[in-house]
């Protein structure tokens, strides 16, 4: 169904826009918004970035690749990160020497540009988002920070973790936004001083969207140049056509499929180009598009080969963009993962199926592909069309890590209790494991992150780490002076409401300052009610807004819990200063309690002993969390999530009672520890559905690993179907799968050139292997391999 | 008075075994002793330790204990059409054991499979089978002599099982391993085909290739592999294999 020319086109674009093109950090961007902020100094910061946004959207040097049937890219060249002087002037400076070179997506800049970059840099340094931020921590925060307990996010940079409404994009265009927002600045009264912000906002809008109309038609004249520059007729005539297309779109509302998707490709990088956020999602993808596939394909103007090739360009297009990360989240946040989700299937608003053609065809570009983004999540439900599961578990198969599983019979309910209409709730999308309401909620799913195994050493010494005998947290009791398990646990508790409540603060005020410094004009006027509120995302604009923390290491901490529990509590066999001072020592001369440790019950077998404290400890997180109202309105919501923080959190944390050595990774995600999970995958799921998903109100990860051999049954892609409905019989969140061999990944770790097209699934997106650093790497390849004969 | 017996490992998601999401019970003891055989500690009624003695093969457990442990999987029955199946090791070799479980799981609405050699006397086979929902049984050899060289044990017994079984009116399946020089004559190949065929016109056999993935295991448990010399079958004596046997009215699988 895929023509060879379709697939020798999309395979050049690949070659050319990533496999064979070298990351490269260029100015361009930072000058142009330093050049704005300096002309427009006087204005509010709102002002102020719509200006900047103008200033770099008429002067920014266009891509276009040969291939391309629509276009629009975020910088001068595909995989060249942008700068983002207002929001990070100062780690940006400071990291300016590692780019090249640090060992987890090294990102390269010529010593000409890196010397130009510094002068402009060193002009922000007072005036930067990640300065004010940084004025503001606490103290407590920046040494929890310090200690490795706690990450608190967004100080230097933006996040998505939102999708605008591509839906009234289509129907109205840009125009018709703007037409609201002249009403709205026509008829408004202001009533007190924070008023005059409405209007400052409004005008900001206004001024990036007629920016971003304008952007769309150099765009069209640079097609046209190009267009009388080429000597191939066939290719002169599309570039013809994607101008046209773009003196419509996305002024206008889009009247057929080409147009829709060249609307919303260009305000998606739009939306890059203003604040480099991740998370930026493209939502119920086949749900908005379909009208315009519909008719194209009843009219005779499109068929099912030409929408592969036209999606097919989403994925060499979104892989090609790479935001600018400092080094410590590269390390958290692995193989430039940039979190573009699509969704697929699903409810409709009275609840029925909604699967169509487009749900297919999207897969099958996916496919056709094969790189890492956007992710793909297809959402489960009990009257799911079955052949759509089936084509969503023949896709699973081809091992791209996508599409990742939602159980909407889980997740509608928590958007309900998130405050959400019945209808609201069914048209949720996601963000990795994160759902969000398209452009009606701001979930922001980058609070912090919490070191769950650390804190139970925590409360294991009184508060102090037993590795360095540092007083990290409270003083919450010494373990010979507790009498029961549950003495230590509510230790425990103490532990992780201080961490918890050090994120909260400090996050509030990061918050705070994102809505000052750091607002979003043209993003907040894709927004549900934020021109109707006159206030931007950043203050709390949106519908529904939300702050999240991520609880890390849940399985490890567990572990760690049955270990103490049975060795100190039930069986006595150990002494509570011996496993202190064993933890101190890495279990140096201390074997014999190191095989205690690791014989003690684990997380993942389908063994209460270790599965309801792993419950237990997820609650206590929970229950700390969502007591918290979040600046925006909304409240803060729980996680169980790492992202690759489990790599990084444990690099930093010493021994732990479950028998692990200092330094080695924690956890991933929800799932039991990478081969502890001994008892099957049955077993496993199992253990993961005692785990209450409805209270971890933002979302839980679990990844399985499959080695190709289990999915070599003739029917296993039915097989695979009829698990997952088990996996959301049992009321779980999530499930993805990594489809690969252990030996496939030693293997290319050895010859890293053989195997770069090799996709992993590495937490809530999927990265290149050979990208990924050494111990990330180690960590996947330890994750437990199922076989049929487990 | 509940059976004890004893097995060796458990496999869960298993999707080679019968149909939907199977959970498969490997039970210890083989009166066979097959010289391809991949599993070596599954032969020995006894419980037993690898060669450095770091791992125990076998555990004992009663019918009611082991309904227990695998009725866990039960959602994922439910959901796949799957179900247990009894594999070994010889699960023919256990019988009462062996039919209390599996009545167990008819109590319980629960399908159930075997995978069995027939080596059993004539009454116990068809006691099993009768409460058994499906049942795949091996053709290692037509020739009695043949076969007890390759196996240790005549073929008698199991040639009348398989015959009642194959007259009746229970789903089967039957499998031919085919080892490379053993047992891939053009004659054993058409006593095979014909065999089925004129007991079960369409009769389903399914033709599985040997592999040496046990060889590790005879190291683990310090014994040395019978058969060190034959390699798998190539595609072109699997071909030829195919292409004998399509000469009879039976389903290859």
């Amino acid at each position: 169904m895929i023509s060879e020319a379709t697939i020798k086109r999309i395979s050049g674009m690949k070659k050319r826009m990533i496999t064979d093109c070298p990351t490269e950090l260029l100015p361009e961007r930072a000058l142009l918004v330093t050049e704005a902020y300096e002309r427009y100094a006087a204005e509010p910061p709102v002002l102020k970035r719509a200006y900047a946004l103008r200033h770099i959207l008429e002067n920014m040097t266009l891509f276009i690749d040969e291939g391309e049937l629509f276009v629009g890219h975020n910088s001068p060249k595909p995989r060249s990160p942008i700068a983002c002087p207002e929001l990070g002037a100062r780690w940006i400076l400071a990291d300016l020497d590692n780019f090249a070179t640090r060992p987890a997506d090294a990102i390269g800049i010529t010593e000409e540009n890196k010397k130009i970059l510094r002068g402009c840099l060193e002009g922000w340094q007072e005036a930067s988002l990640d300065s004010v931020t940084s004025a503001l921590m606490p103290a407590e925060t920046k040494a929890a920070i310090e200690e490795a307990m706690i990450t608190v996010g967004a100080q230097g940079t933006a996040h998505g973790n939102i999708a605008v409404n591509n839906k009234k994009l289509l129907e109205k265009g840009l125009r018709g936004i703007i037409n609201e927002l002249e009403t709205q600045i026509a008829s408004f009264k202001p009533q007190c001083a924070a008023d005059g912000g409405k209007l400052a906002f409004w005008r900001a809008a206004k001024i990036s969207c007629e920016a971003v109309i304008a952007f769309a038609h150099r765009y069209a004249e640079e097609a046209l140049r190009l267009a009388s520059e080429c000597a191939d007729t066939a290719r002169a005539e599309e570039l013809r056509g994607i101008a046209a297309t773009l003196k419509r779109v996305p002024e206008f509302p889009a009247s057929n499929f080409r147009e829709a998707l060249q609307s919303v490709w260009l305000i998606y990088v739009v939306t890059q180009i203003e604040a480099d956020p991740h998370a930026m999602l493209l939502g119920r993808f086949d749900q908005y598009m379909y009208p315009y596939y519909k008719k194209d394909i009843e009219e005779g103007r499109l068929t099912d080969e030409q929408t592969v090739e036209l999606l097919a360009h989403i994925w060499i297009k979104g892989t090609a963009i790479i935001k600018l990360m400092d080094s410590v989240t590269t390390r958290t946040f692995a193989g430039f993962p940039l979190f573009q989700n699509i969704t697929l299937g699903g409810q409709g608003a009275r609840g029925e199926d909604v699967c169509n053609e487009l749900t297919r065809l999207v897969m099958d570009a996916a496919a056709a592909a094969r790189v890492t983004q956007p992710s793909l999540s297809f959402r489960y439900h009990n009257k799911v069309d079955p052949d759509a599961l089936l084509k969503a578990c023949e896709t699973i198969k081809l091992g791209l890590g996508y599409p990742a599983i939602m159980n909407d019979n889980c997740i509608i309910p928590k958007h309900l209790i998130r405050g959400a209409t019945l209808e609201e709730a069914r048209g949720y999308c996601m963000n990795c494991v994160e759902s969000d309401i398209e452009g009606a909620c701001d979930s922001r799913s980058n609070g912090g992150y919490v070191n769950l195994p650390k804190a139970f050493l925590l409360a294991l010494n009184d508060g102090a780490d037993p590795a360095t005998g540092r007083q990290a947290g409270p003083h919450t009791g010494k373990l010979a002076d507790f009498r029961s398990f549950d003495e230590l646990m509510k230790a425990f508790d103490s532990q992780v409401a201080y961490f918890v409540s050090l994120i909260v603060r400090a996050y509030d005020l990061i918050d705070g300052a994102h809505a000052v410094h750091a607002p979003e004009p043209f993003t907040s006027a894709l927004l549900d009610d934020c021109i109707e509120t006159g206030l931007t995302r950043q203050e709390g604009g949106v519908r529904y807004n939300f702050s999240g923390i991520f609880g890390v290491g849940l399985a490890s901490a567990a572990d760690a819990m049955a270990a103490v529990r049975k060795l100190l509590f039930d069986d006595r066999s150990a002494a509570p200063e011996a496993l202190l001072a064993a933890l101190k020592n890495n279990f140096a001369g201390a074997e014999a309690l190191k095989e205690l440790c690791a014989a003690a019950p684990k997380f993942g077998n389908d063994d209460d002993y270790a599965d309801l404290l792993a419950r237990g400890a997820a609650h206590i997180f929970c229950k700390e969390v969502v007591q918290y109202p979040c600046m925006r309105g909304g409240f803060y919501i729980p996680e169980l999530h790492s992202v690759s923080t489990h790599v990084y959190f444990g690099e930093l944390t010493g021994a732990t009672p479950d028998g692990r050595p200092a330094a080695t990774p924690f956890s991933d995600g929800a799932s039991p520890v990478g081969g502890r999970d001994r008892s099957g995958p049955t077993a496993a799921v199992r253990s993961m559905s005692k785990l209450d998903h409805m209270e971890v109100l933002q979302g839980v990860l679990y990844n399985q690993k499959f080695s190709p051999s289990v999915l070599s049954a003739p029917n296993s892609a039915a097989l695979l179907a009829d698990y997952i409905r088990a996996w959301c019989d049992f009321g779980g969140h999530h499930i993805q799968f990594n489809i690969v061999s252990s030996e496939d990944l030693k293997e290319a770790q050895h010859r890293p050139d053989d195997y770069r097209d090799l996709i992993v699934r590495v937490a809530g997106y999927s990265a290149y292997f050979a990208e990924l650093n050494r111990n990330t790497q180690n960590e996947i390849i330890a994750r437990t391999e199922y076989e049929e004969m487990n | 008075m509940a059976a004890v017996g004893r097995i060796f490992n458990i496999g869960h998601y298993a999707v080679h075994d019968g149909p939907g999401i199977r959970t498969t019970v490997f039970l210890k003891g083989c009166p066979a002793r097959c010289l391809w055989c991949c599993s070596p500690q599954s032969q020995s009624f006894e419980i037993e330790r690898s060669a450095d003695g770091g791992k125990i093969f076998g555990r004992e457990l009663t019918a009611a204990e082991l309904f227990a442990e695998v009725r866990r999987d039960a959602p994922f029955w439910r959901r796949s059409g799957g179900g247990v199946t009894l594999s070994g090791g010889e699960a023919m070799a256990q019988p009462d054991f062996v039919m209390e479980f599996l009545s167990l799981c008819r109590a319980n609405n629960v399908h159930t499979a075997i995978e069995s050699c027939l080596f059993a006397p004539y009454e116990t086979a068809m006691r099993i089978a009768e409460l058994t929902d499906f049942i795949q049984f091996d053709l290692k050899a037509m020739d009695t002599e043949l076969h007890r060289r390759l196996t240790a044990k005549g073929n008698e017994n199991i040639l009348e099982n398989a015959a009642a079984l194959l007259r009746g009116d229970k789903p089967l399946l039957a499998r031919l391993p085919l080892i490379p020089g053993l047992n891939d004559s053009e004659e054993n190949l058409r006593a095979t085909g014909a065999f089925l065929e004129k007991r079960r016109a369409g009769a389903a056999l399914e033709i599985l290739k040997y592999h040496r993935l046990g060889v590790g295991l005879y190291e683990e448990l310090g014994r040395s592999y019978p058969l060190p010399d034959v390699m798998p079958p190539s595609d072109e004596e699997y071909a030829r294999a195919r292409e004998i046997l399509s000469d009879y009215n039976i389903r290859l699988l």
